[in-house]
């Protein structure tokens, strides 16, 4: 698991490498906020990542055929 | 003469059954106080007096005519206004659902509060698209809290809090995805209650996180939410997740007592990040209730799952607005949105897998306890504009944090309620939740009546005059 901060240039440049993907143009204004809350989400994810899950801790997605 | 806007429902219900004042009067007085005070407080979006007007009449001509009333007769309440409307557009806070056109149909839940004779008085000011905790609104204009006008009502159900705190209506229905019934609840000091995930029908209401999104009412006591409740329960099969199971009235257990419940105070993660006011309002209903303490397992890897399912789920549901009208959004929404569009489909994965293996420990947790006790809030309301608050000395941003300690129990659809807490020479509540196990509301209520008639939780009208 990377336990590194996501830092601000690596954020830029998975934006550059992603929106384009989701079609989404990020115009400047809206940069530094994606920037910091792709930053602050990073941070989530990695404490979401303490958990220990093993191979049978399926998803909770919920899906009814 | 009886000021009808500081009446709880159950009180207005029984004047209007007995003949003691009808219908119109009550709605008269409620849209008049609105009238004379929303442009202060913010809590409307729309004002349905027409509306109102006529379904009071139509209570009235019930009662001459002998039918029977339903059990909310004549009580006016108010929705979120991500709730449809017949006649209106679905704002769900956002300027760009202005462009919507008007619902064909009512919510479902408001179809089945019309069918219990209440009375709806309009749609309520809420934070973008729900993504809020504050009750601000770039757009609209913050619904403010009435208790004190220069502080925040909480999000993202902050006209709800506001509404029934200022006596507009004396229960409001909110949503809950991850707080935004309880933290408006502590802040404008209300009884919040939001019910097992799947209990309540979100038909026809705007969507923010299906995996979470919850319905359920705010009002100013316990047997007032519990009457909305039994009118909203019951099955619906154009919700996707509604669960088809027995769902007993609340009513006959507000007053049922606390005798044989294993209460518990939550400690660790629940003991940090806050101000003096939670941890007191806290402790004085864990010592009132006798509670021994319990340590939630996995809490903050939950609660951080929760937030990437939320800024993942959201983001993906306004991607298409995101890629065209992206300057038409409150930039502080935008941006969360944005990034959560742009998540690793790994990592929400992952976030699934957390939610099941907390839902399974939390489940081994409720065979040993069957209340477990909490802060709502980690402070009482805000001031209006503050981006920042110091929690045990961390400056920390109020939008993320307001919701802390009520993400990990909507996170797994557990039934709680928040219940409002003046501690003594305070002008402002904070509110203190009441958790208990998946389709448990009935011990929920409970230990809310109980604490209710005890003197130590209650809420108030605001005085607006």
């Amino acid at each position: 698991m990377p336990s590194s901060e996501l830092t601000a240039e690596v954020a830029e440049r998975y934006i550059d490498a992603v929106a384009p993907l989701l079609g989404l143009a990020v115009a400047p204004v809206c940069r530094p906020g994606v920037v910091l809350n792709l930053q602050i989400a990073m941070r989530l994810v990695r404490i979401a990542e303490t958990l220990d899950l093993e191979d049978h801790d399926e998803p909770a997605a919920v899906f009814e055929a | 003469m009886t000021d009808l806007t500081q009446l709880t429902a159950a009180a207005l219900a029984d004047g209007v059954k007995t003949g003691a004042f009808t219908a119109r009067a009550v709605a008269e007085a409620h849209l008049a106080r609105i009238a004379a005070h929303d442009g202060r407080v913010g809590a409307f979006t729309a004002v349905t007096a027409e509306r109102a007007l006529a379904a009071a009449d139509a209570v009235d001509a019930k009662r001459r005519g002998g039918v029977p009333l339903g059990p909310l007769a004549g009580v006016p309440y108010a929705v979120k206004n991500l709730f449809d409307i017949a006649g209106l557009s679905t704002l769900a806070g956002a300027k760009i659902n202005r462009d919507h056109p008007p619902a064909m149909r009512d919510a479902a839940l408001i179809e089945k509060l019309s069918a219990a004779d209440a009375v709806l008085l309009g749609a309520l000011n809420m934070g973008e698209y729900a993504y809020d905790f504050t009750g601000e609104n770039a757009h609209f204009g913050p619904s403010r809290n009435p208790h004190d006008l220069t502080r925040m009502t909480g999000g993202s159900s902050g006209g709800s809090g506001a509404a029934a705190a200022a006596g507009f209506v004396p229960v409001t229905l909110g949503s809950d995805t991850n707080g935004s019934i309880r933290v408006p609840s502590s802040l404008c000091g209300l009884f919040g209650l939001k019910p097992t995930f799947g209990r309540l029908s979100r038909a026809r209401s705007f969507p923010f996180v299906a995996s979470l999104d919850h319905l359920g009412p705010l009002g100013r006591s316990t047997a007032d939410c519990a009457a909305f409740y039994d009118a909203m329960r019951g099955h619906d099969s154009d919700d996707p997740v509604s669960q088809d199971r027995p769902a007993p009235p609340l009513g006959p257990e507000v007053g049922a007592g606390i005798s044989g419940l294993r209460i518990a105070r939550a400690t660790d993660y629940f003991d940090g990040m806050q101000e003096a006011a939670a941890r007191d309002a806290t402790a004085l209903v864990a010592g009132a209730l006798g509670a021994g303490t319990v340590e939630i397992p996995h809490v903050a890897a939950a609660r951080a799952a929760a937030f990437v399912l939320t800024c993942s789920e959201g983001g993906v549901l306004h991607l298409d607005r995101l890629r065209t009208r992206a300057a038409d959004f409150d930039p502080d929404t935008r941006d969360r949105l944005i990034a959560g569009a742009l998540l690793p489909a790994a990592h929400v994965a992952t976030a699934h897998r957390v939610r099941a293996k907390y839902r399974d420990a939390m489940r081994a947790l409720f065979r040993d306890v069957d209340v477990i006790i909490a802060p709502a809030t980690p402070t009482r309301a805000p001031s209006l504009g503050q981006k920042t608050f110091d929690l045990d000395g961390q400056m920390v941003p109020v939008r993320a944090n307001l919701g802390l300690f009520t993400q990990p129990f909507s996170f797994i659809g557990l039934p709680v309620m928040s219940v409002p807490v003046w501690t003594a020479g305070e002008a402002l509540p904070i509110g203190v939740q009441i958790i208990a196990p998946a389709w448990r509301e009935d011990i929920v209520v409970r230990v809310a009546g109980h604490l209710e008639r005890a003197g130590l939780v209650g809420a108030r009208v605001a005085r607006l005059d």
